[in-house]
């Protein structure tokens, strides 16, 4: 995509002259994905609101430095993911193996059916899987993580996280086959074909 | 095309990324190997799985807000949030849109500049006979600058932004708070001898408070010194004598007072 086509890189160009309505448009537009990403990253639900500000910060603050090279969501998520990166290396969520830690009770996205239905499964079942996946997630090597994320949470394009990660398309497919092969094999016994 | 080969191209096919050539050849592969067939199953519910995972792991996050958002970057000095930005007030309705803190920035330095001038100048000119009024007297007539008038201006210089400061934080004192530093100065003047408690005694301490008392509107609005006629009404300054006390009071500990 020509970058000047995006209607995202007028807008960070009209930002980088002091618009602040501009700024917002991009915030609200992108702040819900940027926030879901770092939940996916650094696991915290609760930490993710305050990333997507701190993305979005780092935004303003380097507002004069970016140019229109690539489409503005790839500049964005690769400020994202430098930000997750530092934020998993200054603290240790290894420690949060709870998914259910900043989990609202009422919430309905917290239903047991959720993610794969299986007939007599219970809930405390559900609650493992979830905790497992998490775990595994976290232990992913980065560029794995990051690659998988991205393609999962908002589906990017093999093309545009290449860009984000600074690699090819086929590095991105390599990196997320073998994330999704490492998942694969700790998820053992939780696969319909592993019982 | 080798199993292995296809294997590593399943979750590209799953991502409807593979080219149509590239598709083909893994799709007929598939169909017919058992060993890759249920591979295709195994990462294909693996990626279901993550996929329902993050997707209510992102269900979670609180919607960020663009105002706590904003007030971060009008506190970030790295955000060059001073310069003069586009189309400010976009408070939502119903609130206050606030001014920048760069502005408030400005306008207490402003302020506590004028309260520093204006200490130094009262300091001047009232110091000879704030210390010996009758050195003062002396020294008026022998036409000779009394050493004190010069002295406290370089100490006047150090307090003035301590008091400055607290005219910034618009906290007005309390009346209580303002005798005590009344009669911290009253002391000091009475000699080390005089009882601590003497100022706050009904006969002594109401002397010593209608005297030396600030005025209401100063205790109440630190703001207004900046436009009291401070030089016309030097005369009537009683006041600048608690504020003096108050500066020392502030710099040293409680060894009588900026003396």
């Amino acid at each position: 995509m020509d970058p000047s086509a995006d209607p995202d890189t007028a807008l960070m160009l009209r930002v980088q002259e002091g618009d602040r309505e501009a700024f917002r448009t991009l915030f609200e537009k992108h702040a819900g994905a940027v926030a879901r990403f770092a939940a996916g990253f650094v696991g915290s639900a609760a930490r993710a609101d305050e990333l997507a500000q701190d993305v979005f910060l780092q935004v303003f603050r380097t507002r004069e430095r970016y140019e229109p090279r690539a489409k503005f969501s790839t500049w964005l998520y690769t400020i994202a993911h430098n930000l997750c990166l530092n934020e998993v290396r200054r603290h240790d969520y290894r420690t949060r193996v709870d998914p259910d830690a900043d989990r609202d009770p009422d919430d309905p996205a917290w239903d047991p059916t959720d993610p794969v239905p299986r007939e007599g499964e219970s809930y405390s079942a559900q609650r493992e899987l979830e905790a497992r996946v998490a775990e595994l997630i976290r232990e992913l090597p980065d560029a794995q993580r990051t690659a998988l994320v991205l393609s999962r949470v908002e589906e990017l394009r093999y093309q545009q996280i290449g860009e984000i990660l600074s690699c090819s398309e086929q590095a991105v497919k390599s990196l997320i086959f073998r994330a999704t092969q490492r998942l694969k094999a700790g998820l053992k016994g939780y696969l319909e074909d592993d019982r | 095309m080798s199993c292995e080969r296809v294997t590593g191209s399943i979750v590209a096919l799953l991502d409807g990324e593979l080219a149509e050539g590239e598709r083909r050849d893994v799709e007929s592969h598939l169909a017919s190997c058992t060993g890759c067939a249920v591979e295709l199953r195994r990462l294909d519910a693996t990626r279901r799985i993550v996929s329902a995972h993050l997707a209510a792991a992102g269900g979670r996050v609180a919607r960020p807000c663009f105002d706590d958002l904003w007030e971060r970057v009008a506190a970030d000095p790295d955000s060059g949030s001073a310069r003069p930005v586009r189309d400010v007030p976009t408070s939502r309705p119903g609130t206050v849109s606030r001014p920048h803190r760069g502005g408030r920035r400005w306008l207490w330095a402003g302020a506590s500049a004028g309260l520093a001038l204006a200490a130094g100048l009262a300091l001047v000119v009232l110091a000879p006979r704030l210390s010996d009024p009758t050195s003062a007297r002396r020294d008026a007539k022998s036409g000779k600058a009394p050493a004190a008038a010069i002295a406290p201006q370089v100490v006047a210089a150090k307090p003035a932004r301590s008091g400055a400061t607290r005219v910034a934080k618009g906290a007005p004192d309390d009346d209580d708070s303002a005798q005590r530093r009344v009669a911290r100065r009253t002391e000091s003047k009475s000699g080390p001898e005089a009882p601590s408690a003497a100022p706050e005694s009904p006969a002594s301490g109401a002397v010593a408070v209608n005297e030396l008392e600030p005025p209401r509107e100063l205790l109440e609005r630190p703001d207004l010194f900046l436009n009291y006629p401070l030089v016309r009404k030097l005369e009537e300054l009683r006041h600048l004598d608690a504020v003096l006390a108050d500066h020392g009071a502030d710099d040293q500990p409680d060894d009588g007072g900026a003396g």
